[in-house]
């Protein structure tokens, strides 16, 4: 449905997300739990953050709600990677790679010619 | 029984718009009592400041950053359409009543030599601006952004090339180089979206097309045609070919989703008002009558240019919020009762 967003990079965040919804359906604390394990604690995703990257994948398109459950009187709402959401997050891996690759190859080139300073 | 950490929480959230509580209060709530320690009564600084500032963009960011949401960037593109179509429109109806005057009195620059010369600037801005319409439907962004662009030097270039024998020209030239300006810049905002295509679907864009066609045609009709046979002794032919137009033209609209026709409506408010300001300033400054372009009509037109346009996408903009936002309104109420 949204063919072109990809020439925007995708912020860490969302990447993150993203990332954590496509091993499959979870919930938003689970969300926060996952991108934390993921990044060895280096993001801990605040709900502030995370509901404004939720809202805006939804509204996009990348993410849908999956189910919802209550638990403990507290409402879990399940959310999950839509079609649109594993192409976009394919690109932006992609497009990541690449870049990691370029600047890779470019410190390689640096070290083999003894460019580095002094 | 509501934790005492919890009723903070609450008060926190209650900085996020309606809609935004109506679809996620609960969830959020149950996120961050999820995350809280034993025995916390405080929300943390750190996430208490989060949620300001996530509830702050989300309420105030909605004006600036609305803008670049989809729906917007796709009601973008098609404004773009329209505004491409227009200009066309218009230079194209000149072209063709230009041609045909030609063909029976003859081109009154065929004795100095320049076939057609009269007609170079019209056909200029037509073939420009129909390029623009055939990138935008063929959803070549780029290269409609880039045709746009080249467009808007030919409208200068038209402007240009008649300014030094009509002083007036730039002034009454002015609605088009407004609305090819502001064309480039929808262009440029719905670079992101959905083609224009895509939102008005199949059968949206087939109705919006024939009413455009049945418009062009009749306005091309209407000064050959003096005295057009009447409907029922009511209504000239040619009135109603452009009713039927118009319907048409609603009709493929309201194909589209509601979120995205109501920002299209929206950005055609400005493109429409351009014409408007046109007349406005002709109106304000008395072309007849005014004896040479003063630096006082010079401002004239560029204020009106700018603000009756910015001024009908205000309007429009206010009413599209009003109506988004008493809807949410309303259901905000059951919601409050239960919760503390």
């Amino acid at each position: 449905m949204l063919p072109d967003m990809t020439d925007t990079p995708l912020r860490e965040p969302t990447f993150l997300v993203l990332t954590a919804l496509a091993a499959g359906p979870q919930h938003g604390y689970a969300v926060i739990e996952d991108v934390a394990r993921m990044t060895d604690g280096r993001v801990r995703l605040r709900a502030g953050t995370l509901y404004a990257a939720l809202d805006r994948l939804r509204t996009d398109g990348l993410i849908e709600v999956d189910r919802e459950e209550v638990v403990q009187s507290r409402l879990r709402r399940y959310y999950r990677l839509t079609g649109v959401g594993e192409k976009r997050l394919a690109a932006e891996s992609s497009r990541l790679r690449q870049q990691a690759t370029l600047a890779e190859g470019r410190l390689r080139a640096r070290h083999d010619l003894g460019g580095a300073p002094a | 029984m509501t934790a005492p950490l919890e009723v903070h929480y609450r008060r926190l959230l209650a900085i996020y718009p309606a809609a935004h509580r109506r679809a996620y209060e609960e969830e959020m709530v149950g996120v961050l009592m999820a995350g809280a320690e034993p025995g916390q009564r405080r929300p943390a600084l750190g996430e208490a400041a989060d949620l300001l500032w996530g509830g702050l963009r989300a309420r105030l960011g909605r004006g600036a950053q609305s803008l670049r949401t989809s729906a917007w960037r796709d009601a973008a593109a098609v404004a773009a359409l329209f505004g491409a179509v227009l200009l066309a429109a218009a230079a194209g109806r000149r072209l063709i009543v230009g041609l045909t005057y030609f063909r029976e009195y003859d081109d009154p620059m065929r004795f100095l030599g320049i076939d057609g010369g009269l007609l170079i600037d019209v056909a200029a801005r037509t073939v420009a601006w129909l390029a623009v319409v055939v990138a935008v439907l063929l959803a070549a962004r780029r290269t409609a952004v880039a045709l746009a662009g080249m467009a808007v030097l030919v409208e200068i270039a038209a402007i240009a090339v008649w300014q030094p024998s009509q002083e007036f020209r730039a002034v009454r030239m002015s609605w088009a180089l407004a609305l090819a300006l502001l064309t480039v810049a929808l262009l440029v905002l719905s670079r992101p979206g959905r083609p224009a295509r895509a939102t008005l679907g199949r059968r949206g864009g087939t109705l919006i097309t024939a009413g455009l066609a049945l418009a062009a045609v009749s306005a091309l009709l209407l000064p050959w045609w003096p005295a057009p046979p009447q409907i029922l002794g009511l209504l000239p032919v040619t009135d109603a070919m452009l009713l039927a137009a118009g319907a048409m033209l609603l009709a493929g609209l309201q194909r589209i989703p509601a979120g995205t026709r109501r920002r299209i409506l929206v950005l055609l408010a400005a493109v429409v008002a351009v014409p408007i300001a046109q007349r406005l300033l002709e109106q304000a400054i008395g072309i007849p009558l005014a004896r040479s372009v003063t630096p006082g009509i010079v401002v004239v037109d560029v204020l009106l240019m700018v603000g009756v346009p910015l001024l009908a996408f205000a309007l429009a903009a206010a009413v599209l919020h009003l109506r988004e936002t008493v809807r949410v309104t309303v259901s905000r109420v059951p919601e409050e009762s239960p919760s503390v």
